[in-house]
């Protein structure tokens, strides 16, 4: 086991310098400056990207920002959104908010995926499968604006049970609306794929022999249905945890929360290639953690992998 | 079941606990606006955006500041003089203004931040600000052949603040009240380093306002400074600008009362429109369509004529964009600057290239004729935002209706990239706005289309123009004679328009929520927002 988690690790970092250098790249493509286009002329542009160093050949300015970025952890300097402040300071700040409600949009979703999952596969073609059904049908149908929206608009402006704004002094009880918007899909997905795997499950072999043994059914169904179910769910829980970590452009912008999705979409429109950068590199990070979890858990939960993977 | 259970009790006992969020008991007076952005930087000589520039001017003051009426007062100079010439300012400060640490504010805080602004260590952007109003020494200073000390800035004495110009420069004394030129503690600043001007704690007050909260994409909160020279006269306690990107949600909170001012987008407008509280003002951006004559076909003046007046502005304004904007039938905009005359330019001046499809249907058959075509296509390259691609496609509509025979095809793209391909000339016709500088006609007309500036992507060019503009332009032959000066920019501006050098379409307006019982507000066309003599209920 140790040994697999040191390969992927080296791995991960492989890739983590690939994905770097071909940012810096893509960079060097983008028309524009970072700086105020509209008024400044061709000269004094020159003059600032000089200021910068953004001006020096494209390897001595990567190999620079390489030796900053893993010695000192220092992604750069902010050009447009934040004027000559540190990039890590500012996406940091926002990384915290953005992870927790993503992580806290996941626990609710995923709860109420696993329940209404687990109703829709055992009580199937039930009334209580179609309400689940239905139910997850339009958790992924709806635009995450239009929910984001009405949520707002109902439960916040309406009848004021929420604030309709994310407040930085209420962090808990102003991110409720936000983390339900997000929760949406995630339960969605959820129960579609669990109830599938559920129904294949119980009707396999080794739960007919189980139920034959006499155990209760609700033990048949959650120690041995749910858990050789599971796989499923969890191999989609991987990109949709780093979709809700890496925080929805559109559930951030309607409740104003500082989060990163919005800070990386300010950063090209306004060209603020190290803030771009940063984004895009702890995207990719995370993108990479989740899946080396993922791959753990995997482990963990079907014997039949572990044992194959030789431990 | 059990932990459905648990979450369900732990929900309702949140709500229970927590209910309603708890208004607060208000007794100060605070102003809550909803802006859709945040500030760059809170550092005066560094910031370049609107907003920053709004926030900057609640804690800072400059030598003149404007009243309500747009007119130049003194701010932190109690008066000053000029030299015949017109080439040396002489400001006498007030002994009574002073910093928030206690500290007197003197000429030799303006002098520092003066220098500061052309330091080429720090290279601001807006240094060149200081060479547009020719400062002595200004451009050498910049580019580091000469010390900053060369700089034709002064400290007479603690209250004398001199300032030696290249030459008489008609719109020195608005630029006053422009940020960049606001007074720094040096002592202040320099104790900082590398932090001044990053968080709360590190910006020092001159203003009505301190800085006392900066949350980055939240909240910028201000509160009032006791040792403001006028603070008797301020009545706001504090200021909260709310980063609130997504109009909607502005306007809810407006509705909530949880925010005083909000801006608001285009399709907010019909549901606000008739309550007390929907405002509208003008902004001093003109939108024009820039042809660029590096293109054979649009040297044609019969071609371009047609395009300036075969489409309905008026539809742009009152259905579009219907958010305050008006039609430009002119390029200096409404509001911008007041004459000799003490009138404003737009006021009695000549309009141009207003709609008119019969006569553009005769310029279009002339062109045709003189190019030797039937048909004709172009490209139209607008930016990729809701507004000005909506009025891209009514363009390319109304073209291709009242001038048969010509096809006009849209290219959208984001701002930056459509700021490098006009300004690589390598575009046809470019839906395009500019804003103004300072509170005079030559920041459209002197910075925008004389022969070669780097902002004339049309490049558009003709003598007489040149000529009448350069008359106006600092140190040119008018520029002591106000009287002849203001004459001969309106004639410069007729140059222009008469051959539609340029196809000019609207002037900005915006749409705003306030809450009526906030009175006080000032808007200026040209500098920032003033909030000093705002009463809220």
């Amino acid at each position: 086991m140790t040994k697999f988690i040191a390969k992927r690790i080296l791995l991960s970092l492989a890739t983590l310098f690939v994905i770097l250098f071909i940012l810096f790249l893509l960079l060097q493509f983008m028309p524009g400056s970072p700086f105020n286009d509209e008024k400044l002329t061709a000269a004094q542009q020159a003059v600032l990207m000089a200021k910068y160093g953004l001006d020096k050949p494209f390897f001595i300015r990567f190999w620079i920002y390489l030796q900053n970025v893993v010695l000192r952890g220092d992604f750069g300097i902010s050009y447009a959104i934040k004027k000559d402040m540190l990039v890590s300071g500012i996406v940091i700040a926002r990384l915290g908010t953005s992870i927790r409600i993503g992580l806290q949009a996941l626990l609710l979703g995923v709860s109420l995926g696993v329940l209404f999952g687990v109703i829709s596969g055992s009580k199937r073609n039930t009334w209580m499968d179609s309400m689940a059904t239905v139910a997850a049908v339009i958790g992924v149908s709806i635009p995450s604006y239009v929910l984001a929206l009405v949520l707002s608009f109902v439960l916040g402006y309406k009848f004021r049970i929420f604030s309709i704004t994310y407040q930085v002094d209420q962090p808990l009880w102003s991110s409720i609306l936000p983390t339900i918007a997000l929760s949406f899909f995630v339960m969605a997905q959820t129960t579609r794929f669990l109830r599938t795997e559920l129904i294949e499950v119980l009707s396999s072999d080794y739960v007919k022999l189980v139920d034959a043994k006499g155990v209760a059914r609700p033990k048949v169904i959650l120690r041995h249905g749910l858990r050789n179910a599971m796989i499923s769910v969890i191999t989609i829980l991987g990109p949709l945890t780093v979709n809700l970590m890496t925080g929805s452009l559109v559930v951030e912008r309607v409740y104003g929360i500082p989060g990163i999705g919005s800070l990386l979409v300010e950063g090209i429109q306004v060209n603020d290639y190290n803030v771009i950068i940063m984004i895009a590199f702890v995207y990719s990070a995370l993108y990479i953690f989740v899946n080396l979890i993922v791959d753990i858990l995997y482990g963990v939960i079907d014997p039949r992998i572990r044992v194959a993977k030789g431990g | 079941m059990t932990y459905l259970k648990r979450l369900l009790l732990s929900l309702v006992v949140l709500v229970l606990a927590v209910g309603c969020s708890p208004a607060k008991e208000d007794t100060e007076q605070v102003l809550r606006i909803a802006k859709d952005n945040d500030v760059s930087s809170l550092d005066t000589n560094v910031a370049t955006d609107g907003l920053s520039f709004e926030v900057i001017k609640t804690f800072t003051e400059g030598l003149m500041e404007y009243d309500a009426e747009g007119n130049i007062v003194p701010g932190v100079a109690l008066d000053y003089e000029v030299s015949a010439d017109g080439t040396v300012y002489t400001f006498n400060l007030r002994d009574d203004a002073k910093w928030s640490n206690g500290d007197p504010v003197t000429a030799a805080d303006f002098v520092f931040s003066w220098r500061r602004l052309v330091d080429p260590a720090l290279a601001t952007e807006y240094s060149y600000m200081a060479e547009g109003i020719m400062i002595k020494n200004a451009t050498a200073v910049i580019k580091g052949e000469k010390p900053l000390t060369d700089l034709g800035v002064a400290a007479l004495d603690e209250t004398t603040f001199q300032v030696t110009l290249d030459a008489a420069v008609p719109y020195f004394i608005q630029l006053m009240t422009f940020p960049v030129f606001h007074p720094l503690n040096e002592a202040f600043v320099t104790a900082k380093g590398d932090a001044y001007a990053k968080s709360a704690d590190a910006l020092i007050s001159n203003g009505p306002w301190v800085v006392t909260e900066w949350t980055e994409g939240t909240k910028i909160r201000v509160e009032k400074n006791d040792t403001y020279w006028n603070a008797d006269a301020i009545k706001l306690d504090a200021i909260e600008f709310l980063i609130i990107k997504d109009y909607q949600t502005a306007a809810l909170q407006f509705e909530n009362g949880e925010v005083d001012m909000a801006k608001i987008s285009a399709d907010l407008v019909d549901r606000y429109k008739d309550e007390d509280f929907f405002e509208t003002k003008k902004l001093g951006y003109t939108w024009y369509v820039a042809p660029n004559q590096l293109v054979a076909e649009l040297q044609n003046e019969n071609l371009r004529l047609a395009l300036a007046t075969s489409f309905d502005k008026s539809f742009i304004t009152d259905s579009i964009l219907h958010d305050g904007s008006n039609v430009a039938d002119y390029i200096v905009p409404i509001g911008l600057a007041t004459g000799p005359d003490g009138k404003d330019f737009r006021d009695g001046a000549k309009t141009f290239l207003s709609f008119d499809a019969a006569k553009a249907l005769e310029y279009w058959n002339a062109a045709k004729a003189e190019l030797g075509v039937d048909t004709l296509t172009l490209e139209l390259l607008v930016d990729d935002a809701a507004d000005t691609k909506a009025v891209s496609e009514f363009l390319q509509t109304e073209w291709q209706t009242n001038l048969p025979g010509l096809t006009v095809t849209i290219q959208v793209q984001p701002k930056k990239n459509r700021l490098q391909l006009m300004r690589d000339g390598t575009y046809q016709l470019g839906l395009t706005r500019w804003g103004p500088d300072y509170a005079d006609p030559f920041t459209y007309l002197g910075d925008l289309f004389q022969t070669g500036v780097n902002y004339n992507y049309g490049r558009f060019s003709d003598a007489e123009y040149d000529a009448l503009v350069q008359s106006t332009a600092p140190g040119g032959s008018l520029s002591t004679d106000a009287a002849a000066r203001w004459v001969a920019l309106h004639e410069a501006e007729a140059v222009l328009l008469e051959q539609a050098g340029i196809l000019p379409t609207w002037q900005s307006g915006e749409a705003m929520l306030v809450n009526p019982d906030v009175s006080g507000y000032e808007f200026h066309v040209v500098g920032q927002p003033s909030y000093r003599n705002v009463v809220k209920k």
